[in-house]
C-alpha cells in the first residue's frame, strides 16, 4: 500500500534524531491502517481528497441521516393520525 | 515429471487472475474453482463469519460459492478451495451499455456500504468485478473483501471513479460512445483525461468537480509526492463520501433521441404474415437444435434471442447500436430477464483478446463456440454493408458456432435495395447461389425454407467438423 510505502520512505529519512519519533509514528500508522492485503494502489492524490473531502461529506451525511429521520418521524405521525381514523380496530 | 496440484492449480490460472496474491481462479475440466491462499484467511473467515457473504449471496449480489475438497486444497500455503457459480456467458465493461455500467456502479457502492457496516472494505471496485447473469448484475470477486480499519481511505476510491464515474459522465454528458475508451484502458479512463474531454458545465456539478475534476487535480498536484502527516478519514466521512458518489450515479442519465427509438420500434421488414412465419421458422429451428447458449448476432431488440431463452437457452444478444442495446436492456430489466443478455458489439471488428500478453480478457471467438448462432438480417450488413465477401462471412461464423439459423436476404429485398441505391453495386457474387457455395464449405444445410410473403430464406446449418477453407478474397 502506498501508505506503508510512504511511512518507510520517512523512516529512512528520519533516520538520525527523528528516529523515535518516526518509529513510533510508522506504528500508530500501522495500527491505523493494516490493509496490508491491498494490491491496488490507491494513489497519493485520491487518498489526500479522500481526506480533505471526508469532513465535508461526514457533515452532509449526518444532515442527510438526520432530515431522513425527522422525516420519518413527521410520516409516522401522519400515518398514525390518518391510520387511527381509517382503521380504529387495529388499536388495541 | 510429476506436477504437484499447486503447480497444477497456476498451471491451469485464468489469464486473468494474477494481480491479486490472496487467491486465483483456475479452471480444471469444466469445472471452475478460485483458489484462497493462506495470506487471504483472515479477510475469508471475516467475510464468512461477518454474515456478509450470507446476506449478499442470499440476494443475489454476489456469486454464491461452495467449499470443496481439491488436491489443491492440501498444499501449504492454500487456505481453501471455491466453487463459485459458473455463468454461462462472461461480457466486459467496453460491451456494456450505459445502463449496464450505472448498475454495475451502484452495485459496486451497494456492496462497499454493505461490507463497512459489517467491518469489511472493498480492496478493488474494477467494473470487471461484475457480470449480467441477465440483466442482473451480480458481484464476482469473493476475494475483493478485506477488513475495514477506522481511519482508513477507501483504497479502491481511484479505481471506482476510473472504472465507473469517468466513463458514465462522458456518456451521459459528452457522448455515449465514449464508453468505448474502456477497452483502451483497461484499469478506467485515466482521470486527468476525463476531466479534459468533460464540457466546464460540469465544474458546477459537485460531484463532477469533487470526484472527477478535483480528484484528477489533485492525482496531478502529487504525483511522485508522499503525505508527510496524513489525517484519517472518520467512518462517517468515508460514508459520506459514498453516499455521495451514490448520488452523483443515480442522477446520471442517457437517453437516445426520440427518432432512434421510434426508428427502432417502428421499423420492421416484413409484412404481418411473414414476420409471424419467420418466428415460427426460427422457434422449429431452435427446438431442433435444442442449444444450451445461443447467440443472436446482429439482435435488434433481442426477439429471436428471447424466443430461444423462452425454450431453455441462454441467450446473449449483440448489436451495435449502443441506443438499441439500452432499450433492449431497459425492457430486460422491467422483465426481469436472467437468462438473456444484450450486449454492444460490431461484428465487423468483435472484441479482441485484451489486456497482459493478450490473456486478461477473452475475445468474442474466445468464448464461444455458441450451440447456435442466430444471424438473421445480417448477411446483407456484413457483406454489402461492410464489403466482407460471403466466403468470409462464412468462415467467421464457423468459428463462432455449432449450429446456425441463417437468413439470406437477397438483392430484391426493399433492404438490400436501400443500402445499394447510394453506391454502385459492386456484389455481383451476393446471390443466393454463392451463399450458399459459400456457406457449404462451412456447415451442412440441415434445412431451408423460404419466408412466406417475402423474398427471404432461413436456413438451418451445423458446422462440418473440420472446414473446408476457401481461398479468402480481399
Amino acid at each position: 500500500m502506498t501508505s506503508n510505502v510512504v511511512y518507510s520512505v520517512a523512516y529512512m529519512r528520519g533516520f538520525g534524531r527523528a528516529f523515535t519519533f518516526v518509529l513510533a509514528f510508522l506504528a500508530a500508522f500501522l495500527l491505523m491502517s493494516r490493509n496490508a492485503s491491498a494490491y491496488v494502489d490507491p494513489g497519493t492524490g485520491s487518498y489526500v481528497l479522500q481526506m480533505i473531502v471526508a469532513g465535508i461529506a461526514a457533515a452532509g451525511f449526518t444532515l442527510r441521516l438526520f432530515w431522513g429521520r425527522l422525516k420519518l418521524l413527521f410520516k409516522k405521525s401522519a400515518s398514525k393520525a390518518s391510520g387511527e381514523s381509517e382503521s380504529p380496530g387495529e388499536i388495541d | 515429471m510429476r506436477v504437484s496440484p499447486l503447480e497444477k492449480s497456476t498451471e491451469l490460472r485464468l489469464g486473468a487472475s494474477f494481480r491479486d496474491p490472496s487467491g486465483h481462479l483456475f479452471r480444471d475440466g469444466d469445472r471452475l474453482f478460485r483458489q484462497v491462499n493462506d495470506c487471504f484467511r483472515d479477510s475469508y473467515d471475516l467475510l464468512i463469519g461477518s454474515g456478509l457473504y450470507r446476506k449478499l449471496s442470499q440476494d443475489g449480489r454476489l456469486i454464491p460459492h461452495e467449499e470443496v475438497e481439491h488436491p489443491g486444497t492440501r498444499v501449504e500455503g492454500v487456505y481453501r478451495i471455491l466453487e463459485p457459480e459458473k455463468l454461462p456467458f462472461i461480457s466486459y465493461p467496453y460491451e456494456w451499455c450505459f445502463g449496464q455500467l450505472k448498475d454495475a456502479a451502484l452495485l459496486t457502492l451497494e456492496i462497499q456500504q454493505a461490507a463497512l457496516a459489517h467491518g469489511l472494505t472493498l480492496r478493488d471496485a474494477s467494473a470487471f468485478n461484475v457480470q449480467f447473469r441477465g440483466s442482473v448484475p451480480v458481484f464476482i470477486d469473493t476475494l475483493s473483501f478485506g477488513p475495514y480499519n477506522e481511519g482508513e481511505p477507501w483504497v479502491a476510491y481511484r479505481q471506482f471513479c476510473q472504472h465507473f464515474l469517468a466513463p458514465l459522465a462522458l456518456a451521459s454528458r459528452c457522448d455515449v460512445r465514449l464508453c468505448a475508451l474502456l477497452q483502451r484502458h483497461l484499469d478506467g479512463v485515466p482521470l486527468d483525461l476525463a476531466s479534459r474531454l468533460l464540457p466546464a458545465r460540469t465544474r458546477l456539478n459537485l460531484g463532477f468537480l469533487t470526484h472527477l475534476h478535483l480528484h484528477a487535480r489533485s492525482q496531478r498536484r502529487w504525483e511522485g509526492k508522499q503525505i508527510e502527516k496524513p489525517r484519517p478519514v472518520s467512518r462517517r466521512g468515508l460514508l459520506g463520501i459514498l453516499s455521495h458518489l451514490e448520488r452523483t450515479v443515480q442522477k446520471l442519465h442517457w437517453k437516445p433521441s426520440s427518432t432512434v427509438w421510434t426508428r427502432y420500434d417502428n421499423q420492421t421488414s416484413y409484412s404481418q404474415q411473414a414476420a409471424q412465419e419467420k418466428r415460427g421458422i426460427v422457434s422449429r429451428f431452435v427446438e431442433r437444435v435444442e442449444p444450451r447458449m445461443v447467440w443472436d448476432l446482429g439482435a435488434n431488440r433481442g426477439d429471436f434471442a428471447r424466443l430461444a431463452a423462452a425454450r431453455g437457452a441462454v441467450a446473449v444478444g449483440f448489436e451495435s447500436d449502443p441506443a438499441v442495446v439500452e432499450a433492449t436492456y431497459q425492457t430486460s430489466k422491467e422483465r426481469g430477464d436472467n437468462t438473456f443478455l444484450s450486449l454492444c458489439m460490431d461484428l465487423s471488428n468483435p472484441s479482441p483478446a485484451l489486456g497482459w500478453m493478450h490473456r486478461e480478457r477473452d475475445s468474442l471467438t474466445q468464448r464461444g463456440p455458441a450451440d447456435l448462432l442466430l444471424a438473421l438480417a445480417l448477411v446483407h450488413h456484413l457483406a454489402i454493408g461492410n464489403n466482407v465477401p460471403l466466403p468470409q462471412v462464412a468462415e467467421m461464423l464457423a468459428g463462432l458456432g455449432e449450429s446456425l439459423v441463417i437468413e439470406f436476404v437477397p438483392k430484391e429485398d426493399q433492404q438490400v435495395q436501400r443500402m445499394l441505391a447510394s453506391r454502385e453495386d459492386i456484389f455481383s457474387d451476393y446471390s443466393v447461389e454463392c451463399f450458399e457455395q459459400a456457406f457449404r464449405a462451412y456447415f451442412d444445410v440441415l434445412e431451408k425454407e423460404r419466408i412466406p410473403d417475402s423474398v427471404r430464406t432461413l436456413y438451418l446449418m451445423k458446422r462440418k467438423q473440420v472446414p473446408i477453407r476457401t481461398s479468402a478474397t480481399t
